[in-house]
Order: structure tokens, then sequence, then C-alpha cells
């Protein structure tokens, strides 16, 4: 799917979720009002909603800014960047972590500074957004201000910007300060992963053992489904389709970068003092062409640096096409006759293959195992993109926490937040991988709430084939896409991670990924997404509510 | 003359969880304010007078009936830039200075910047404050806040001005100089409403009031008529000598007319006051059935 | 006036002052009673001193130094989080699990140190993750030398682990057990054991080709370095502390054992020229076979001299490693006060004759049927008697001969194809082997070497299949005698014959056929 694609996706799915939930507001507004005005609530109700539409759209620059101006100030005169002491903290005494002890790896150095600042950024954004509003009621300072010509659109969305700029502020000096504080404390001889690598991915499919396609490779019984296996000295073999590949682009790096991370998975087999290891075939799609090239690399898993795991394939190589001890060496141009740009659909394409070379011993992939390094982007850069990433998660707390500090207390919106915050990284995270274990059983697992109570109760592992059973399924069925539903309207926060499981995911720079600008435009995207619908909810819930402590 | 504000029927009753009428803070209140009118809500603590502004303001949703504000419903902002309204308490926002105070809420109405400078600088004089401009409020006396408030209630030089309880807090040189202003406002040809229980504010400054008693209207009218005791003159002299006030029986036996009773004058409102609310709790109920406009305006009963 | 009124009249600075001056005197007694420790032993571990409570601390043992040496961010950290501390413990060690199956070994490593920081003195954390860093986590590398340096890993964090816990027997032993067992017996103990003293970590200077001081500061082989913890834990066992690992009879052979490992090593490492201390296997026998060819007769005689050098050396140190063995065995624990698991703790001793029997009874007030019955059960569990047998065995110079010649004999055969000299060493060493043997015939017919040694039996075996292929291969018939042939060859046991059959088909793999 392109880019515009998945936008318009996402649209899609907003309007579902945000015209969905707006329905059901609607729908129990209509019934308090029934109950409260009689026969007049169709009018009240129009009424309200005219205004509403009214608020939501006309707003004035001016009165926002002088409510976000007086939350800033608010929150600077009440102390809350003493939290940079906190910070001043963790750069002080976080080299003594260190000590003498020898990282092969930049991730401690990175999560030093970046995992504090979760967990002072988390509370402060909830802390500082979630009883703003709320203690402005119990005071009933608000009471001044909205006897002034304001709208409550304006209040919500005036305490947002003011919210958003305090963390603003932390955000920019915390990340100055701590990116001062890597480049001084990443040892030189860790530079190298300094990195952020553009990785293009290619398709993965597989022969199996005899030479037959396949879309998996062999299961060695590892728990963790991440990889699949090709064994050695077999047909088996792993392949990487790559399209739409920039060709230019690899014309001026003048070779092709592959990067690899496989993992090997040795039997008790073989001589255990030896690596294993593993061949590269290109291949021309379109002419067959197949150049074998010599050399075996080993797997080296487990060296923290990709840099010993780039193969660069010159654009020149010369290579053999039969094992005959007298076959002729041939020269083959990679760009020219191993990339095939004939199918204007696919782009310019070009098939990898890896094979196994020790017999009994396999090697797992997943399809990001194996990628063309391009020309690699700066370190820095990619930590302003992490920290950019980690405001938006901020801005989008903030923003929750400003729209339930409008219709519940301070504690209880702080907790609302973290509910949703817990909700946000797990939600996603566990559906998608019931989903996946779902899709790899190839089986229909409609098992919810009522199948589980029943086969609790009675302790059988069957359910009787009959009318109830059915019934059952129904509503189990139900509350499985009422939790897909649900999953929409949460936030999707492992897209925020800074120790993601995934490096294509997330906003870790330290394994040295480059993170794709798309991402954070989907990232800027979700917060949009929520800003909206929190502001419109916020209005509401400020209107229909007597600004009276009780 | 035309009616600044128009409450008719407003009721408030709280509930209590189960929906049960818990208070009635409010019953079936009807009363006009007019332009140019200093009008004067009183009552004792609880009696209504402040919810009757809050739900003016829109801060409080009537439970039925209700109130027009400059012709307008009381949820409308719009009506906002011609009001002033001082609440109860200072409500304001204690880390902010006097200076930014003003400006807060100036930038909250449809006003210029230079305007808005001026119009601060003005009010800092009127309101004496300018040599504590610079302070939080946090670090201000409660007169002070009095004043401050006043001073962001008139930053828009409203058209209408809601005071709940103007002069509390305030030392008698002040609330003489709070009184002084509230007539000043009157004649600049403003509207003011102003809610207290401090009978000789409102004897002082009101044209008109209104009695409220557990959410009860009482007595409604023009001060003057409603002090008015029929049927009884009283003087008021310097200190009168014996002499003096054997003579003035003699002329007043003369004339066939007894003299009651020789005494310093009295507060009468207090005792209108007092009369009204022991009347009331003998006697529970309305004084003005709904709907039948109470005898309002300027012109007596 | 009373101290009230005078209160009133002060100002406010002096009341200040006042107040002052009395919470300091009330924190007088705290500074007296509870001055912490001021005196250390040389580890740094605080001596009995200091306050009356840092007294009453020490000698109920309740300080976080008497348990080990303290780490300001541990405790900093577990008091800042108040109760919630157990909690926290719980995700972390979720999230480690997680990490492993993810194969993040590097944030597992990092994960696991917020654990401990928050469970310092809680055992099992320690047992736990320094067996899933060494066991767990070495396997899933396809690099021995990677496998190895986890391996280090886990025992460097069990090390620690007896740090922060000087009295715990069970992490000494783990970390002797991981250096003992770990190394010298997995699959890669072949590497491991070389690496263990000469560290393949190119990318530490200071330690690549060497012994790591942190495991083996003085480049010991790892059952010597096994002992020296299973020493340690001996000491604190009979020091009276508690340990929960196994019986205590059975956790006190450990050192002695360890010994024994190391002579069998040793033994089985094989002769190893200068220089080539642990060289990978085939390296070494090529050298070998290096040192036994030459053009040159100066050069050959001046190899061989060489060669002999080197398998005087192994001789030697095989016999010495099994002399010392056979003495820590009989006397260090033969001779050691063992206490039974009964209510009693009665105490006995396995190498031991009637009348101390007596004795030791007499002193316990129990009868001498109770000490032997313990002793039986104690000389079966820990295999006391074929222990010592072993070791009397390999002690004896005509064995260590007869192993010297029986290796050469089968160097010369299988990687020199010089069956001539192999056919006469292979015949000598039978010759010695069958002496040696003979010696162990017992009472009731039957032989202690045949019976308890089936590496022993399974040696000779080879050697005896070797010597036949060699005269078949020089195109000679067999001899119709041979020694041990009426014993092993031809024995009817049908241990021993299934020796020989698995024998013969190993020789068959290697070498494609056996010439009949």
């Amino acid at each position: 799917m392109s880019f515009l694609e998945i936008l318009l996706h996402l649209v899609y799915q907003w309007a579902i979720v945000v015209g969905g939930a707006s329905v059901a507001f609607l729908l129990v507004g209509t019934v308090i009002s029934l109950l409260q005005n009689g026969s007049t609530a169709p009018g009240v109700l129009g009424a309200t909603l005219t205004r509403g539409v009214l608020d939501l759209l006309f707003m004035s620059p001016r009165r926002i800014a002088a409510i976000a101006r007086l939350t800033f100030v608010e929150s600077y005169r009440r102390q809350v960047f003493a939290v940079g002491v906190v910070f001043l903290a963790v750069i002080m005494f976080g080299g003594w972590f260190f000590g003498d002890a020898k990282s092969d790896s930049i991730a401690p150095y990175v999560s030093t500074v970046v995992t504090p600042m979760w967990f002072v950024l988390v509370p402060m954004a909830l802390l500082v957004s979630c009883w703003g509003i709320p203690a402005d009621v119990k005071e009933r300072s608000i009471h001044t201000v909205v006897t002034k010509p304001v709208k409550r659109s304006e209040i919500v969305v005036g305490r947002m910007f003011g919210y958003g700029a305090i963390m603003t502020v932390i955000v920019v000096v915390v990340s100055v300060v701590n990116y001062l504080w890597l480049i001084g404390q990443i040892p030189a001889s860790l530079k190298d992963q300094m990195v952020a690598r553009v990785p293009v991915y290619g398709q993965l499919t597989f022969l199996d053992r005899q030479g037959l396609e396949s879309q998996t490779g062999i299961n060695v019984g590892d728990p963790w489904m991440y990889r699949s296996y090709i064994e050695g000295q077999t047909q088996s073999r792993a392949i990487w389709r790559f399209h739409h590949l920039d060709v230019e682009s690899l014309k001026k790096l003048e070779s092709l970068p592959l990067e690899h991370r496989f993992e090997a998975f040795r039997t008790v087999k073989g001589d255990v003092e030896l690596e294993t290891r593993f061949q590269i075939t290109l291949e021309n799609p379109e002419s067959k062409l197949r150049v074998t090239l010599p050399t075996m690399y080993p797997v080296r898993e487990f060296v923290a640096s990709g840099s010993e795991r780039v193969i660069e394939i010159p654009h020149e190589v010369k290579y053999r096409d039969s094992y005959e001890s007298n076959a002729q060496e041939k020269t083959a141009n990679i760009f020219d006759d191993l990339i095939d740009s004939s199918n204007p659909e696919l782009g310019a394409t070009m098939f990898v293959e890896i094979s196994c070379v020790e017999p009994n011993q396999f090697i797992g992939v997943n399809p990001a195992d194996l990628f063309i390094r391009m020309g690699d982007k700066s370190f820095t850069g990619n930590y302003v993109k992490a920290m950019f990433g980690i405001w938006l998660f901020v801005i989008l707390l903030v923003i929750l926490g400003t729209t339930s500090s409008c219709f519940v207390k301070g504690p209880v919106a702080t907790i609302l937040c973290v509910g949703l915050i817990i909700l946000g990284y797990h939600l996603t995270a566990h559906l998608e991988s019931q989903r996946e274990l779902a899709a790899a059983q190839a089986v229909h697992s409609a098992s919810g709430p009522l199948e589980a109570l029943y086969k609790l109760l009675t302790k059988s592992p069957e359910l009787p084939n009959n009318f109830g059973t059915r019934v059952m399924g129904i509503i189990d069925s139900g509350a499985v896409s009422s939790l897909n539903v649900a999953q929409l309207a949460v936030p999707d926060l492992t897209q925020f991670s800074t120790e993601a499981t995934d490096e294509r995911l997330g906003l870790d720079i330290s394994r040295g990924f480059d993170i794709p600008a798309t991402h954070m435009i989907y990232r800027f995207i979700i917060v949009l997404s929520y800003f909206i619908p929190m502001v419109i909810l916020g209005y509401f819930s400020l209107v229909l509510r007597e600004l009276e402590h009780k | 003359m035309s009616a600044v504000i128009e409450i008719r029927n407003l009721s408030k009753i709280y509930r209590d969880f189960w929906g049960r009428p818990k208070v009635k803070a409010l019953n079936s209140l009807s009363l006009d304010v007019q332009e140019g009118e200093i009008f004067g809500l009183l009552g004792p603590n609880g009696s209504g007078k402040t919810t009757t502004l809050k739900c003016l303001l829109g801060l409080l949703f009537p439970t039925s009936g209700t109130a027009t504000i400059l012709g307008k419903p009381s949820h409308d902002v719009e009506k906002n830039e011609r009001i002033g309204y001082l609440p109860e308490e200072s409500y304001l926002y204690k880390f902010l200075t006097g200076d930014e105070t003003l400006d807060f809420y100036g930038r909250l109405f449809k006003m210029s910047s230079a305007e808005l400078k001026k119009r601060k600088e003005e009010l800092l004089d009127l309101v004496k404050i300018k040599h504590a401009r610079h302070r939080q409020l946090k670090e201000y006396s409660k007169g002070m806040t009095r004043r401050i408030g006043l001073a962001q209630a008139l930053i828009n030089d409203p058209d209408l001005i809601l005071l709940d309880e103007p002069t509390s807090g305030l030392d008698p040189i002040a609330n003489s100089q709070m009184k002084d202003l509230i007539i000043d406002l009157k004649k600049q040809g403003k509207t003011v409403v102003m809610c207290s229980h401090l009978l000789a504010d409102v004897q002082d400054v009101c044209d008109r009031i209104a009695i409220l008693h557990q959410g009860d209207l009482k007595v409604l009218g023009n001060v003057q008529d409603l002090l008015q005791t029929k049927g009884e003159s009283q003087l008021r002299t310097s200190e009168l000598s014996e002499e003096a006030l054997k003579e003035v029986q003699q002329v007043l036996a003369k004339h066939g007319v007894d003299l009651k009773e020789t005494s310093h004058p009295k507060t009468t409102l207090e005792d209108l006051f007092l009369r009204t609310v022991t009347e009331s709790e003998q006697r529970p109920g309305r004084r003005f059935a709904p709907g039948e406009l109470p005898a309002g305006g300027g012109d007596g009963n | 006036m009373s101290p009230l009124a005078i209160l009133n009249q002060l100002t406010v600075t002096q009341r200040k002052i006042v107040y002052a001056v009395v919470g300091a005197l009330m924190l007088l007694p705290i500074l007296i009673l509870g001055s912490p420790a001021d005196k250390l032993d040389k580890d740094g571990t605080p001596i009995r001193s200091g306050g009356y409570l840092a007294q009453m601390r020490f000698d109920d043992e309740l300080g976080e130094a008497s348990l080990g040496n303290v780490d300001p961010t541990s405790s900093a950290m577990s008091f800042g989080l108040l109760g919630f501390r157990g909690i926290v413990a719980c995700m972390l060690w979720s999230d480690a699990d997680d990490l492993k199956q993810r194969k993040e070994f590097a944030q597992l490593e990092r994960k696991v140190e917020s654990i401990i920081e928050l469970q310092p003195h809680f055992r099992q954390v320690w047992e736990f993750q320094g067996w899933n860093l060494a066991f767990n986590v070495s396997t899933e590398c396809d690099d021995v030398r990677d496998r190895y340096k986890w391996v280090k890993k886990g025992a460097k964090f069990m090390m620690r682990g007896t740090e922060r816990n000087r009295r715990v027997p069970e992490l000494h032993w783990q970390t002797g057990y991981f250096f003992g067992h770990k190394i010298g017996s997995a699959d890669e103990k072949d590497a491991y054991r070389r690496f263990f003293i000469a560290d393949p970590d190119e990318n530490d200077p200071d330690i690549f080709g060497k012994n790591d001081p942190e495991i083996n500061p003085e480049g010991k082989g790892n059952y010597e370095v096994a002992r020296d913890w299973y020493l340690q834990t001996n000491a604190l066992v009979l020091s009276g502390r508690e340990q929960h690992q196994m019986d205590e009879p059975l956790i006190l052979a450990y050192p002695s054992s360890a010994l024994i490992e190391h002579a069998d090593s040793i033994q089985e490492d094989g002769v190893q020229p200068d220089g080539m201390q642990l060289a990978r296997h085939e390296d070494i026998l090529e050298a070998l076979a290096e040192l036994s060819y030459d053009d040159d007769p100066e050069k050959l005689k001046e190899k061989q001299a060489r060669l002999e050098a080197a398998y005087d050396a192994w001789k030697e140190r095989c016999q010495t490693a099994w002399e010392k063995a056979y003495d820590s065995w009989v006397t260090d624990y033969g001779r050691m006060r063992l206490r039974a698991t009964d209510l009693n703790r009665t105490k006995f001793i396995l190498e031991i004759d009637e009348d101390e029997v007596e004795h030791l009874a007499k002193l316990q007030d129990v009868q001498p049927e109770v000490i032997q019955g313990w002793r039986t059960r104690y000389r079966k569990t820990t295999n006391y008697p074929t222990r010592k047998q072993r070791c009397h065995i390999e002690s004896q110079p005509k064995m260590t001969e007869a192993r010297y010649k029986l290796a050469e004999g089968k160097r010369l055969f299988t990687h020199m194809s010089d069956f001539q000299n192999s056919r006469r060493l292979l015949l000598d060493g039978l010759k010695d082997i069958e002496e040696v043997v003979l010696e162990y015939n017992r009472a009731d017919g039957s032989n202690g070497v045949l019976v308890d040694e089936p590496d022993i039996v399974r040696n000779i075996i080879k050697s005896q299949i070797l010597l036949e292929q060699a005269y078949l291969l020089s195109h000679e018939k067999p001899p119709e005698e041979f020694p041990l042939k009426d014993l092993v060859w031809n024995s009817q046991d049908s241990i021993i014959q299934d020796i020989k059959l698995e024998s013969q088909q190993a020789y068959q793999a290697m070498f494609g056929y056996l010439t009949q």
C-alpha cells in the first residue's frame, strides 16, 4: 500500500470511530434531554448543537493565546520547571552506572537518558494537564473567566496549547542536554553505531528442502515465532524480492550494500567450534541470470554494531556459473545485469537468495533480517526525530489529560489517562498477536467471554453443538469485534516506544535505524486525530456541566 | 427605560443522588432590572442571591424558568462583552500580578492593545493598586484583592455590572469609596446589580431592592418607597436641648400631633429587613405569584 | 515564670535558635546509640564496632553489610520504591523473560542488573539469572567464542552474587559448579577449557590470549578454580551456615572430587607439546606429527627428544594430579567428620576402622551400628570406594606408563600409519595395564578394574583392536596370545561385550572398514 492509501485508510477508520462515538453521545444526549426537558427536548438539543458547532468553528486566536499564556505562566510560577533538577541528577550521575563496565552497544547510553525522559515527562504531562481545569473549577477562578466573552471551546484549546507549550519547553531543553551528554559519554569505539541506517526491505519467500516454493521456512521449535529457518546443504532457501529499487542512489554508492542479521540455530551435529555460514545468490527475475558469490559469510549474530554484518557487493561481480574446475570466470554488472526494470509496476527488481552452507545447521530469517543499506543518515537527525516523536506523545497526553479533566476531577482524570496509556501499549499489541496467532493456526478462534465461562464452569474443552452454542458464538464474536473497535479508539502507543521490539516501529535510535519520515507523519496524524474529537468532547463537557465544585 | 435583565419564574432546585429535591435554592423568581438603575438583591446567607446572579451569568443552569440579560439568554457568551462581574470572593489567579491580571482579562474582550493599556492604567488608578501592580495577587491583602477584582470587572467598560458582595472585606474608607464608585457608575449611565447582606451599603446606593429569603422573593420595590412609613412623620434635627424639645412638643400638641418617640435615627432598612425575614419565617411562601410581574420599575407602588 | 512564658517573650529568631538547640540535643542519644560501625575488616565488611544499635545489628547479623558488600544505588532504589519493590521486581522479571525469548541478550543483561539491584539478597535471583546467562543464553550463540563469553558472564554474575551475599553457601557452590561443570563438561568443553586459560576475546587486549583475571587470576585449570570455590563453600557450611543445595556430606565432597575431575581432564587432554597447552586437538596432533618426522636424522633426533619430553611432562602431570586427588579423597574427605541428616546429626567418618567406630560411638553416646549404618550409606551415595580405587589405579606409575604407551601407539597408528612402532607400544602398554588390572582381583573372583572402570576397559579394547589391525595392515598374522585376551577380549561379561562392539563400530566409522 502506498503512503496515500494508508493515509486514506486511517482517515476512514478515524471517521468511523469519531462518527460512531458522536452518534452514541448524541443518543445519550437525546435521552437525557427528553427526560429533563420533555417536549422541548428537540429544540434544546438543536440549539445546543448549533451553538456547539458555532463555538467550535469560530474561535478567537487572541483569547486562546491569552488562556494559553495564563496556563504557561501558572505552571512556570508553580515551579514546574524544577523537574529540570531531576534531569540534571540523571545526567550528573548517569555516568556512574557505566563506570568501567564495558558495553558493546550504545543502547545503554541511549536508554540512560531516554528512559528517564518517560519517567519524568509522562507523569508531568498528566500532572500538569489533568489537574489544571479541576483546580480552576474548585477555586472558582474559572467563574471570572467564563463570565467574560470566552467560549468554552477556547478554554479547552487554550489550556491544551498552554500545557503543550510548557511540555515543549521541557522536551526541548531536556533533549538538548541529553544530546550533549550522549555525544560526550559514548566512547569512541562505539561511535560507528551512532548512525541512522536507511534500510530497503524486500519481501521474503522460501524454498523448502526439496526446492519447492513455500511461504514459511522450517520451524525449529523456537517459541518466538519471529524467524523461520532454512537448513544447510539442502535445497532450502530464503529469497528476498526487492522491488522499486532506487538504482540511481545505488549507482552513487557504486556497490550493493547488504546488511544481514540472521540467526544461527545449531543442532548437536557437526563441529561445535565452527561458525554457521551462508552464501548469497543474486538473481535477475527477468533474464534469470543467477550469480552466486563465492564468499561464505559467517552469521555473526550477536555483534552489536551492524557494520560487521554489512556485505558490500561491488558493482562488478566475478562468478563462475558451473562447479567444473575449469569453468570460465564471468563478470556481471549488478545494475545492468542483475536488476530488472522491465516491469513498470514493480520498478527496479532484484532477488537475493540465501542458503546455509553448514550441513545439519539452520539459519533463521525474518523479512527484516536482510536489507539494502542505502546511504546512512545522521544520528543527530534521527535523535531529533525521536525527540519529536516523544514530544508528540507528550502532546497527545496533554490533549487526553486536558479533555478528561473537563469532565472528571484531577485524580480520576489522571487514572483515566494512565489507563489509556496502558491500554494504548497493550491492547494493540495484544490484539495483533491474537490475530497473528489466529492467522498462523488458520483456524477461526472466535472464543470469547461466554465460551470461556462455559468451559470454565463445565470444565469441558468442547462445546455442545446446539442452539445455545450458536447464540453464545454470536454474542462472543460481538464482544471480540467490539474489542476491535475499541482498539481503533485507543491510541496505538507502541508507535512511540523508544525500546520497540521491532526496529521498523517505534522511536528506538539505539539500534541505528533511521526513523522514516512517513512514520513521523503517521504519528503526527495520530495526535491530530485525537486533538479534534478531544476538543469537541472537552467543549461539550464544559458547556453541559455547571462549573461548581461539588 | 428598558429592562436589562428579565427573570421569569426562575427556579433552581438541587437534587440528591436519587433525583429527589434536596434544596430549593430559588423558587420561581420573577423580576426585571431596568437600564441605568442600581438594583440590590438582599437576603440572609443562603437566600438565593448568588444563585440568581450565577443563573444570570450561565454559571448555573436553572431548573426551570428563563433569565434574559441584555436581551440574550444567559448561556450566550456574546453578552459578556458588555457585562462586568465581581464574584463573591475575588476568584482570581493568585500567581498573576495585578498588572497581568488586568491584562489577561482584558485580552478576553474585543479590545485593541492600546485601548487595553489605557484602560488598565485608568483602572489601576481608580482602584489604587498602581503601587502593587507588579506583585503577585497572593501577596495582596483582602481589600486589595477586592479592588483588583473590581478593576477586572470594569476592564471592558461594561454597561451592566454585577457585583456580588462588593463591600465585603473592605475597611470603612474603602467601603465608602466603593459606594461612591457604584454611584459614579450609575452616573455614567450604567446599570448595576449588587447582592449584599450589608444593609447600609444597599440603602445608601440602591435605587431598588429585592429581598430574598430561602429562595423566595419577599419584597421588591423602590428603596425610598419601601422605607417610607405612611401615617407617621420623622424629624431629624441636630441635638435638641430639653427646652427645645419641650417647645417642639408644645408646637406639635397645638396641631394635635403626638410626639411618639425621640431618639437617634436608626437604619430603617435594617428594620425592614428584619421584619421581612421574621415574617417570612413565621409565614413562609412567596409574596408574588408566579407569572405576575411584581410591581417593579421606578414608579413606586 | 513558666518556660512557655519565657518562650513567648523571645523574638522569632531567638525561638528558632532554642528549637534548633533542643532538636540537636534530642539527636544526641541517636547519634550515640545509632552511630554506624566504623571499623572494617580487610574485605571492607564492618566488624563489631560503632554505637549500641550497630553492635546489636552486628551480633544478630541484621545489617546489610553483614550479608555482603553494599551498593548505595541498590539501597537507594529499594528505599525509593517503598513497598512497591516486589511489584517492580516482578515486572522486571517478566520483561527479562520476554527479552530472553526475543534474544535481546544485551538488554536482558541490563534488565537482570536492575533486578538484582532490587533484590540483592534473594539467592534464587542470582541462581536463576546466572544459570540463564551461562546455560540458556550461551547456547543461543553460534560462535563458540560468543558462547564462552556468556558462560563467563554467568559465572561473573554468580561471583558478584557471592560478594553481595558472603554467607550463602549455595551461591559459592554454584559458582564453583559453573567453573567445574559448565566449563569442564559441556559439549564445548574442549574450547571452553582452552579459553579458560587463553581468553578468545579479541576486543579486549587486556585478556586476549591470557587468563581472564576476574575469574581465573592465577591461570589455573577450570577444576582447580572450581575447587577453590568449593572450599569456600565448605568453610561456610562447616561454620554452621545452612545450605539447601544437597546433603551436607555430599556437598563437602566437592573440593576433593574437583581434584579427581582435574586429573581426569589432564589425562583426557593428552600430550601437549610446549606452548600448546590446550590447543585445538587437531593442531596438537599436527604438531606431534611434525615432531615425529624429519628427513634430517640429526633434527629428527632432536625432535624425538622434545616429543619424549612432552610425554614425560604429561606423565608427570597426570601422576601428580592423580596422587593429589587420591590424597585429598582419602585424607581430606575420607577422614572428615561428617554429619548425618538425622535429628542428632550423628557424626561419622568414611575412612575408619572398627576401633575408631567404637570410639566415635562412645563419644556420641550411640550404638556403633548407627555409625556404621551412616558410613555404609554415604560410602554408597558418594561412590566413595569406587572413586578411591580409581585414584589408586591411576596414580600408579605403571598405569601412567601404560596410558602413555597406549596413547602414543594409537597416535602412531591413526596419524602416522607407523604400524610397527605402534604395535610395539600397544603391546607393551597392554602388558603394563594387565599387571595393574591383576592387582585388583577381588576375593569373590571379580576384578575391580573390570567391574568399576568401563573407561579403562574401553581403552583396553580399543588398544586391542588397534593391535590386531596393526598386524593385519602390515600383512602379518596377529599373535594368538596378547595381554588381557581372556580377561577382556573374550570376556563373557555382557557389558564388556557391548563396549567391544561399540569400539569396533567406532573404528569402522573412523576408517570405513575393519580388516578381518
